[in-house]
């Protein structure tokens, strides 16, 4: 999982940097595929080299956060063994996003590249904490009812 | 120990659902946030495949085959819809140049080269398509087993 999410965040940063050593073919296959994922909107894209980056501010705050999510869990392990974050607190964490989106549309308010990456983070971030131990503590269950482990 | 219930019906059910948010104009968009549509669909496959669990503990593993496999169907699912709709590879080749102001002129370039290779294009949409979807529907799939299920 920390491979594919290091992967996809490469990948998004890669496009505009292909694209400024003018490797269109390989930066265009990029942009194209994660044209099937976001609006890239250019005035909402983060910039890198004068280019966009392959998703707009909110998608990289949803994929870096997931990133950054796995990457804490065996930090947050050390501290607390059987860490898992817990639903009450998932749904909290999309609230941010869900009153970044809707009180732009509804106008009160005009969302920003910080408001819109943030929120983005928080979402991201808290996914990868509800999945990552849930998974981990699943195949600690495998790995004991199979007698994989030695120790 | 008892049998699970097949995962054929949930897997389509979900495959349905993807089909339906990926091609249906206007629900579609749902797809500009982080491919929605299809973590709804993998999501669903597991809501309704809880639903048929019983007293039996869903797992990850469970989630995340039925992700994966509502996303293969979800291809499938997108691609009799798209031809339902009257969506040829043309049109939808039309569409992307009209909303080109908003895409990189690297991905427009790029589909200029399609343009003149169709076939080539309905391919890579097709293995686009294809990874994509059984990405996002295992995302689906395993957040549906950690929301869904419960600790027995």
């Amino acid at each position: 999982m920390l491979f594919l999410a290091a992967i996809w965040c490469v990948f998004i940063i890669a496009a505009p940097v292909l694209s400024s050593h003018q490797k269109i073919m390989s930066s265009g296959m990029i942009y194209y595929f994660f044209s099937n994922l976001c609006h890239q909107i250019p005035e909402r894209s983060f910039m890198l080299c004068e280019r966009q980056f392959a998703v707009c501010s909110r998608c990289t705050g949803i994929y870096s956060g997931f990133l950054i999510g796995v990457l804490l869990f065996p930090i947050i392990k050390i501290f607390k063994t059987n860490f898992q974050l817990s639903k009450k607190y998932f749904w909290i964490m999309l609230v941010p996003i869900t009153l970044d989106v809707f009180i732009s549309i509804s106008g009160l308010w005009q969302n920003t590249f910080t408001s819109r990456y943030f929120t983005g983070f928080i979402l991201g971030s808290s996914i990868a904490l509800l999945l990552v131990p849930g998974i981990y503590q699943y195949y600690e269950k495998m790995e004991g009812n199979h007698g994989f482990k030695t120790g | 120990m008892a049998s699970k219930p097949d995962k054929f019906v949930p897997a389509i059910i979900g495959g349905i659902v993807i089909g339906v948010l990926s091609t249906v104009p206007v629900l579609n968009f749902i797809n500009c946030f982080c491919c929605a549509g299809v973590i709804i669909g993998g999501f669903t496959a597991v809501y309704v495949y809880n639903k048929t669990l019983g007293e039996q503990e869903l797992i990850y593993s469970d989630g995340a085959l039925l992700g994966i496999l509502a996303g293969i169907i979800g291809v499938v699912f997108s691609a009799i819809l798209n031809s339902i709709f009257g969506i040829t590879m043309e049109k939808v080749l039309e569409q992307a140049m009209q909303f080109s102001q908003d895409i990189p002129p690297e991905a427009e370039e790029m589909l200029n080269f399609f343009r003149q290779n169709q076939s080539s294009l309905y391919l890579l949409n097709i293995a686009m398509s294809l990874v994509i979807n059984v990405l996002f529907g295992l995302a689906g799939g395993l957040l549906g087993v950690a929301i869904l299920g419960k600790k027995k």
